[in-house]
């Protein structure tokens, strides 16, 4: 659930980032994913996906626990 | 990993928490432009407004006490349609939190760290609020009033010290409506009204949580006109000192009426101060909305609201850089589009909406107890 969320709502805030900017500058949407949200030419890009992957992994981790504690209490 | 637990927080903390939530990143840029040298009138007025809203959401919040806004929702529409609400106000709530963080890094990038990467500037402060809120509302609303004294002292020694420091030209607030009443209401709706008042929908999220719901409204009530007195001088201060054309050029007017501050050549720089300010209204800022969001997901996946702290934290840390190139675009989409599109639907339509429902259902309800 948690990862279901966490990629739900990157994706749409990725959506709700590249239509306001087709609202603004009308460009296409193929220029603004590739230049805005995922390749930009910038050196310190990379602290941003570590900062995704972390997220991601913390949410995978967590929700696993939440389900094995539920599992368990149910059981006993 | 903690339960679901029941915060509360105490009527200080609920002021101290809204006075700083409206203070917060509306003492950065630059508000209220349109009106000119009126710019304190439409704030004034701004305010009013700001005080029916908060009326509204008190009112919806009392027909329900003890549910939160999206708690509402599903009472008002069902689960699935409820859910669907909670949704999208978890989207805006996300989106406006990473807007707020991003003025934050804007400020420290252009005027401190000048080589230091946005990124990470962005997630250092994400950090921070992620812990405040993984200990929760009562954390929260402690922290605001440990600082709550130096926060307000900062920004009324900031105004005596520049009219000490003789910069403050009081004709720059003349004439009074020299251009009609015409400006002041551009500014007003939809821009100043939404930003930072109608922003008050994410205290619906909070205001249940108080330890004495009933005397909530006067508190809610006095802490809008405190803050809107607030934006009040701190806008007064920026046009006698800055004029009303170099306050509308400068990306961050408070912190260049700041730099304005020589008392007995030997106190300058204070513009650090500002900083502080700023970066403490933000802070909390962001952490209301990131909390009206995390209470949302609690609700949608029935799982405390802490698993989503980190996940949900680095979210906003990459959406604050993503969400445009540099601070011009920035600040363009924050004036044209969000109002419109976000402010407007999801401060006023959208709780309009619901209200009729609200009203009908609860008085169905009564009607049946009876």
């Amino acid at each position: 659930m948690v990862t279901f969320l966490f990629t739900f709502l990157l994706l749409a805030s990725i959506g709700v980032i590249t239509m306001f900017d087709l609202y603004l500058y009308e460009s296409s949407l193929m220029s603004i994913l590739d230049a805005n949200i995922f390749f930009e030419k910038g050196t310190s890009q990379w602290m941003l996906f570590v900062n995704l992957l972390v997220g991601l992994i913390y949410g995978m981790v967590v929700d696993y626990r939440f389900r094995q504690s539920k599992k368990s209490s149910k059981s006993s | 990993m903690k339960n679901i637990l029941v915060e509360k927080l105490s009527l200080w903390q609920l002021f101290i928490l809204i006075f700083i939530f409206e203070i917060g990143s509306a003492a950065v840029v630059s508000t209220g432009n349109d009106a000119n040298q009126d710019a304190w009138i439409a704030i004034g007025l701004a305010m009013f407004f700001g005080l029916g809203l908060a009326l509204m959401y008190y009112f919806m919040l009392s027909r329900l006490p003890g549910k939160n806004l999206f708690e509402i929702f599903q009472f008002c529409f069902g689960k699935w349609i409820g859910n669907l609400f909670t949704l999208l106000y978890i989207m805006y709530f996300l989106y406006i939190a990473s807007r707020v963080l991003r003025d934050f890094c804007e400020l420290i990038v252009s005027f401190i760290f000048d080589e230091t990467p946005i990124e990470f500037i962005a997630i250092t402060m994400l950090f921070v609020i992620m812990y405040m809120l993984y200990l929760g509302l009562e954390v929260m609303g402690r922290t605001s009033e440990v600082f709550m004294p130096y926060f307000f002292s900062f920004i009324i020694i900031i105004g005596i010290a520049v009219f000490i420091s003789g910069e403050m030209e009081f004709e720059n607030l003349f004439p009074v409506l020299g251009d009609g009443f015409k400006p002041v209401m551009k500014a007003v709706f939809p821009q100043l009204l939404t930003f930072p008042f109608g922003e008050l929908i994410a205290f619906t999220m909070i205001i249940p949580y108080t330890s004495k719901f009933k005397k909530a409204k006067k508190i809610t009530l006095l802490a809008v006109i405190a803050s809107g007195v607030m934006l009040i001088y701190n806008a007064v201060l920026q046009i006698t000192t800055l004029g009303v054309e170099a306050r509308a050029r400068s990306n961050f007017p408070l912190l260049s009426s700041a730099r304005e501050i020589s008392l007995l050549e030997f106190i300058e720089r204070v513009d650090l101060i500002v900083v502080f300010i700023v970066m403490f209204g933000i802070i909390v800022k962001v952490s209301v909305f990131f909390y009206g969001a995390l209470k949302g997901l609690e609700l949608i996946s029935n799982r405390p609201y802490r698993m989503y702290v980190v996940p949900i934290g680095t979210i906003i840390a990459f959406i604050s850089v993503k969400i445009s190139d540099n601070f011009a675009e920035h600040i363009e989409e924050g004036l044209i589009v969000v109002p419109l599109f976000m402010h407007v639907p999801f401060q006023m339509l959208f709780p309009l909406m619901v209200l009729p429902v609200l009203l009908w259902k609860t008085r169905k309800n009564k009607e049946v107890n009876k």
